[in-house]
């Protein structure tokens, strides 16, 4: 009696192993089946190329935005000093209403662009007073010098004016 | 054995046990080679078409370059997506909160992608859309500088390409699988009834031939055929069954070689006893002329040279039954007045109670009727007491005939025993009484009558009040011996 | 005075049976071999012949039907208890009656009497007597003379088989079963063996019947016994 009960559950038990694994082949089968959604899948960098004019940064929403025009910037010293000169020139009409504004003071061209002396990185000496500008505005000549000097990505920028010099500081934007 | 019981047994037989673990491993081999293979073609078509499409994409962005303004207008959006858009891709563009028209497009870029777009990195994900799975494609724009680096210009574009094709390609392989699996399916089926055939087979085989063995037939053997453990197994049962071929053989000679010596020594004794049967007329009657001791011992060997020549005869005819040689004479008998005359022969008609009903014809061997009835009628009178009673009972194929004594009965030990050779129940018992064959050729002569396969048969008992009774029972009509040996 | 030719071999057997039928009244002239008993029976007359079936030489079936070809010599056989076969043999090979050794002298006697009451001479018993010409079909049964005759020509029967056949034709289309017969011809107790009613309804057949295979005269009676006719 013992071991027919036994041999029974035995034999209950396997029976209940192979349904398992009989359905779960199942679910795996038709689950799997057709193309389904994906998590986002990365590839190589975004697409990059060259821009035709010289480019400055403008504000949008209190945020630093990159603008190009398409006219050829007035010959000058150098193309960073002339790129300076339009953004302190500020916004065009149009850009104004397209919702850029800017918050560099006209005074601070003509500047210079030259490497720094003791370190590595860039060093703008400006027309206007550099100490009273917000940090919104040295940004926006920071980049803008940054994006116009080949060559030195991510390097700091030192702001130096008739009152004094700002320390070093890199452009924020990536 | 319950029909569950068998049915049981049935649905988990060796058959089916095969069948079901070669079905398992058919299905199990196909689903996991089908279905690695199908994902394996999956993942090769989708990231072909992917790859495709972001190449395409990314081709056809680096044509905008060099870009001349920024920020773009509505106007400059628009045909830009319209250049990136075609019959089978589905392309916005956004700078910052300024989107393309034709925007619904817009509604199923995800947040995750958004935020690994804006990460700088083209990115892809696929996505359902009404039902139908789509390829969502986004990069930035961005702007390269003289070392290297780039920086975004703040343009990202999304492309939303239809994987319908894919899909088709990809159920079409499914199908397939399918296909594939059920189809192996079915050839596991088959392989699995091939091999079951040929496991069972022999195994049957070796049934039988055990079956045979054990119902006596000793010459049987199986063929062995290949080299594996079923080879081994008939291998091992044929010398099994040699071995016990040869024994039992040995042991049927020795038993047959003791037999005839018996029937041999009977033939032997025959012409002596036949020539002095010949003159125990003439001793008797000259018995009575012999003075004295002379007349005494005439008598005493007259009388005895009868009761030898009965043993003779009964060992005689004991063997005639050990070698198979007895043969039924039937004819066409009414019971009745057979046991009467039975009875009549032997002065015992007086003595008994009959109850023989009329008209009750049976075919049998009348001279073996008269030797079973003498012999139970002749050992009531010797160990019974009388009254002895004969009772004639007929049915529809077989007859019954009781005899029955009022003595104290035969005792339990004694019963297995009443038709064994020379069995003496009481050691007093003196050999003059009879040759000690007399049941056991009654029942030899009761085994000898036979019917549809059925032999006659002579029990011993006791009656509820005390009293031996024999029970003989044959058939009504009983087949013409062809070869009835009574083997014991 | 009955003169009874033995023929056995063994000589104790031999000189047992002679000494107690000459006892009975016999003449009893014994002899060992077949051969003996043939040259015997040509030199001088035997009224019954007793005939041992184990014989040296020539063996007794063969010793039977060379007596029964040259004419209706009653014969008696004596045969072992355990041959079966051989009284079925010696019955077909024409012998009347058999006894089974060791057998009693006044046991084999009463055989010997019973056979010769069977022989015309000695055949004036009580019976179904009914003298003069009877015609069966084409067999006519002369019960005066015991000539039976088929088409005119005579038939030469054992008196053992004319005896059966007078028996059965005495009571035409009237059924007589094997123990009937014993009793009245071989005139065995109750228990004779029906197989000496079966080897004789045979030879009977043989010599009167025109088909022996499909009798017309003496048929069976299946479960019942033998009938002589309806023709």
């Amino acid at each position: 009696m013992i071991r027919a009960g036994r041999r029974r559950t035995v034999s209950r038990r396997r029976a209940a192993r192979m349904l398992l694994a009989g359905g779960l082949l199942l679910t795996v089968l038709t689950a799997g089946c057709g193309v389904r959604p994906s998590d986002v899948i990365t590839g190589r960098a975004a697409v990059s190329g060259p821009s035709a004019g010289p480019g400055f940064y403008l504000i949008s929403h209190g945020e630093l935005t990159l603008v190009l025009r398409a006219t050829k910037p007035s010959p000058g010293p150098s193309l960073p000093a002339a790129t300076l000169a339009l953004l302190a020139a500020g916004p065009t009409p149009s850009e104004r209403s397209a919702g850029l504004s800017s918050e560099v003071p006209p005074d601070v061209a003509p500047a210079t662009v030259t490497p720094s002396v003791d370190e590595p990185g860039i060093t703008v000496t400006m027309s206007g007073a550099v100490l009273p500008l917000s940090t919104v505005a040295a940004n926006q000549i920071i980049c803008t010098v940054v994006f116009a000097v080949s060559g030195q990505g991510s390097a700091p920028v030192t702001l130096v004016g008739p009152d004094g010099t700002r320390p070093p500081w890199p452009c924020p934007l990536g | 054995m319950t029909p569950w019981h068998r049915a049981r047994a049935m649905a988990l037989g060796l058959r089916v046990r095969l069948l079901l673990a070669f079905a398992l491993l058919g299905v199990t081999t196909t689903a996991v080679v089908a279905s690695g293979s199908y994902f394996q073609a999956r993942t090769v078509i989708l990231q072909q078409a992917q790859d495709a499409a972001v190449a395409s994409l990314t081709d056809q962005l680096s044509k905008v370059y060099p870009v001349a303004s920024l920020p773009p207008t509505q106007e400059e959006l628009d045909v830009l997506a319209q250049s990136l858009s075609d019959r089978e891709v589905d392309t916005v563009v956004r700078y910052g909160e300024l989107w393309s028209q034709r925007a619904d497009a817009a509604d199923i870029v995800t947040p995750e992608l958004r935020q690994e777009v804006a990460g700088g990195r083209v990115a892809w994900q696929r996505v359902e859309r009404y039902g139908t799975p789509v390829l969502l494609i986004g990069t930035q724009l961005r702007f390269e500088r003289s070392d290297g680096t780039s920086v975004p210009s703040g343009v990202e574009v999304y492309s939303v390409r239809s994987l319908v094709t894919e899909q088709q390609s990809v159920d079409r392989l499914a199908g397939l699988a399918w296909v594939t699996g059920g189809l192996s399916l079915i050839l596991a089926v088959l392989l699995a009834l091939l091999a079951a055939q040929g496991v069972l087979r022999p195994v049957r085989e070796l049934g039988r031939a055990a079956r045979r063995l054990g119902e006596g037939d000793l010459s049987t053997r199986l063929t062995v055929r290949g080299v594996d453990e079923l080879a081994d197994v008939a291998r091992t049962f044929n010398d099994t069954a040699g071995t016990l071929e040869h024994q039992v053989g040995e042991l049927r000679r020795m038993e047959a070689d003791a037999r005839r010596f018996v029937a041999d020594v009977s033939h032997e004794l025959r012409t002596p006893l036949a020539a002095m049967t010949a003159v125990t007329d003439v001793l008797d009657e000259e018995a009575d002329r012999l003075p004295g001791d002379a007349g005494q011992a005439a008598r005493l060997v007259s009388q005895e040279t009868q009761n030898l020549t009965q043993l003779v005869n009964d060992l005689i005819e004991v063997s005639r039954f050990d070698s198979g040689t007895a043969r039924l004479a039937l004819d066409d008998v009414d019971v009745a007045a057979a046991i009467n005359a039975t009875l009549r022969l032997r002065r015992w008609a007086d003595r008994v109670q009959t109850d023989l009903p009329s008209g009750v014809i049976a075919r049998l061997d009348p001279r073996r009727l008269d030797v079973i009835v003498a012999n139970l009628v002749g050992n009531a009178f010797r160990h019974g007491t009388e009254p002895v009673s004969v009772r004639l009972r007929a049915e529809a194929d077989w007859i019954t005939i009781e005899v029955a004594d009022q003595g104290p009965g035969l005792d339990p030990e004694v019963l297995p025993h009443v038709f064994d050779r020379f069995y003496k129940a009481d050691t007093a018992r003196t050999r003059s009484e009879g040759s000690g064959l007399g049941l056991a050729i009654a029942w030899e002569n009761a085994r000898l009558h036979r019917h549809a396969g059925q032999s006659g048969s002579l029990v011993a008992g006791n009656t509820p009040d005390c009293g031996a009774v024999f029970t003989l029972r044959l058939p009504r009509v009983a087949a013409e011996t062809v070869d009835a040996g009574g083997v014991r | 005075m009955p003169q009874v030719l033995l023929i056995e071999d063994h000589q104790t057997v031999r000189d047992g049976l002679q000494l107690a039928l000459t006892r009975q009244g016999h003449t009893v002239v014994a002899v060992a071999t077949g051969e003996q008993g043939l040259e015997r029976l040509r030199t001088a007359a035997s009224d019954v012949v007793v005939l041992d079936l184990m014989l040296p030489g020539m063996d007794g079936f063969e010793v039977c039907r060379r007596i029964r070809q040259q004419g209706d010599l009653p014969i008696i056989m004596l045969t072992a208890r355990n041959d079966d076969m051989d009284v079925v043999a010696g019955l077909e090979a024409g012998a009347d009656d058999y006894v089974v050794k060791p057998v009693q002298a006044r046991v084999l006697e009463a055989r010997i009497r019973a056979v010769l009451r069977r022989t015309g001479g000695d055949s004036r018993r009580p019976g179904p007597e009914r003298p003069g010409l009877h015609q069966h079909g084409a067999l006519t049964i002369d019960r005066a003379a015991l000539v039976v005759s088929k088409d005119g020509a005579p038939v030469s029967l054992a008196p053992t088989e004319l005896r059966l056949l007078l028996e059965l034709a005495h009571t035409p289309g009237q059924v007589l079963s094997r123990q009937q017969l014993l009793e009245a011809v071989w005139e065995h107790g109750y228990l004779g063996d029906s197989r000496l009613v079966d080897a004789c309804v045979q030879r009977l057949r043989a010599k009167i019947e025109d088909e022996p295979s499909a009798p017309v005269y003496i048929q069976t009676v299946r479960g019942f016994g033998y009938r002589f006719g309806p023709l």
